[in-house]
């Protein structure tokens, strides 16, 4: 068993808010920089040399590679093992979003009563925290600000069983077809297959967490991977959807066995601001 | 600090996978008495 002390933990989601939204990863970095080589269309390139020179002022000036600095997502991995001290973990956390946001000057996009009043809760807060128990006695925190414009895009369907591969093919290409501009391309393509409705769109949100053009350990599903990227870069979208070849950077999957007579399927896109950061304690 | 052992967490869920797909909660069974007895009502007046 080991201790870990909320103090430490909200510190952490502090600082990784602040990060995130400033600095791109690296693998994000490198994937834009290649989608460069690759564009034909001088003004597909003129975007991506404009998404790249942005993300070196942001780095520059710690500053947010977008004015959206999103709903603030939160995947946490509790180890088993780990004790939180000195508070409840939750509250750290959403503590720590609120520290990060107001103290950082990063936009607050949160409204209270989505439905009605939509009231701003003026720190971001409360973020979306997806907590799983894993072995081990290590807190991991990964923290995705997820701006508004991608995750509008969003698409769940429960297919029927029969409808397959090509259905869920089918439906990815919809969805990033008529999500056009919205989502700012090039997008990553997450894509959850399986499991309930609200894990099937979790699953979608999750694969986002994997490194850009980290195929999925599943020799079947890395290769569906390959096929759906071929397929959502030939519609031509291309950089904020003036045209060109890169719509997507990467389509990732992630899986999980579905009910006898489902075949749900989701879609979550991540703009190219496809921000992330992540600390293990 | 509390220690839960792993086997007994697998025994509870053994037991509520059972209990859950052969026992209706109490409240659904309340739900459907009431609508049962307001649909008696319905058909009483329809007699009429």
């Amino acid at each position: 068993m080991r201790d870990i002390d909320c103090q430490t933990i909200k510190e952490t989601v502090v600082r990784l808010c602040q990060e995130a939204t400033a600095l791109l990863p690296d693998d994000v970095l490198q994937a834009l920089k290649r989608a460069r080589e690759r564009e034909e269309s001088p003004l597909a390139q003129k975007v991506l040399d404009q998404i790249l020179r942005n993300a070196e002022l942001a780095k520059e000036e710690f500053l947010p590679l977008c004015q959206d600095t999103g709903t603030t997502v939160i995947f946490l991995e509790v180890g088993q093992d780990a004790h939180i001290v000195g508070g409840d973990l939750n509250e750290c956390i959403k503590q720590g979003v609120s520290e990060g946001y107001v103290k950082g000057y990063l936009r607050k996009s949160i409204v209270e009563r989505p439905f009605s009043a939509r009231v701003n809760t003026q720190d971001n807060t409360p973020p979306v925290v997806h907590t799983e128990i894993v072995p081990g006695d290590r807190l991991r925190i990964m923290i995705m600000p997820k701006g508004g414009g991608c995750e509008n895009m969003s698409r769940l369907a429960m297919l029927l069983p029969g409808a397959g591969k090509a259905g869920v093919t089918e439906f990815v290409l919809k969805a990033v077809e008529e999500s056009g501009g919205n989502p700012c391309p090039p997008v990553i393509v997450g894509v959850g297959i399986g499991g309930t409705a609200e894990h099937c769109a979790y699953l979608a949100k999750r694969a986002l967490t994997r490194k850009v053009g980290e195929l999925n350990p599943d020799p079947e599903l890395a290769e569906f991977e390959a096929e759906l990227l071929e397929k959502v870069n030939a519609l031509g979208l291309g950089p904020q959807a003036v045209g060109g070849r890169t719509t997507a950077l990467a389509v990732h999957i992630e899986a999980y066995p579905a009910h006898i007579t489902a075949l749900p399927v989701a879609v979550n896109l991540q703009c190219h601001s496809a921000r992330l950061k992540e600390a293990v304690l | 600090m509390k220690e839960i052992h792993v086997s007994q967490i697998a025994e509870t869920v053994a037991r509520l996978c059972v209990e859950a797909t052969h026992n209706l909660p109490e409240d659904v069974v309340a739900s459907l008495n009431e609508a049962a007895e307001a649909v008696k009502e319905v058909a009483s007046l329809v007699e009429i």
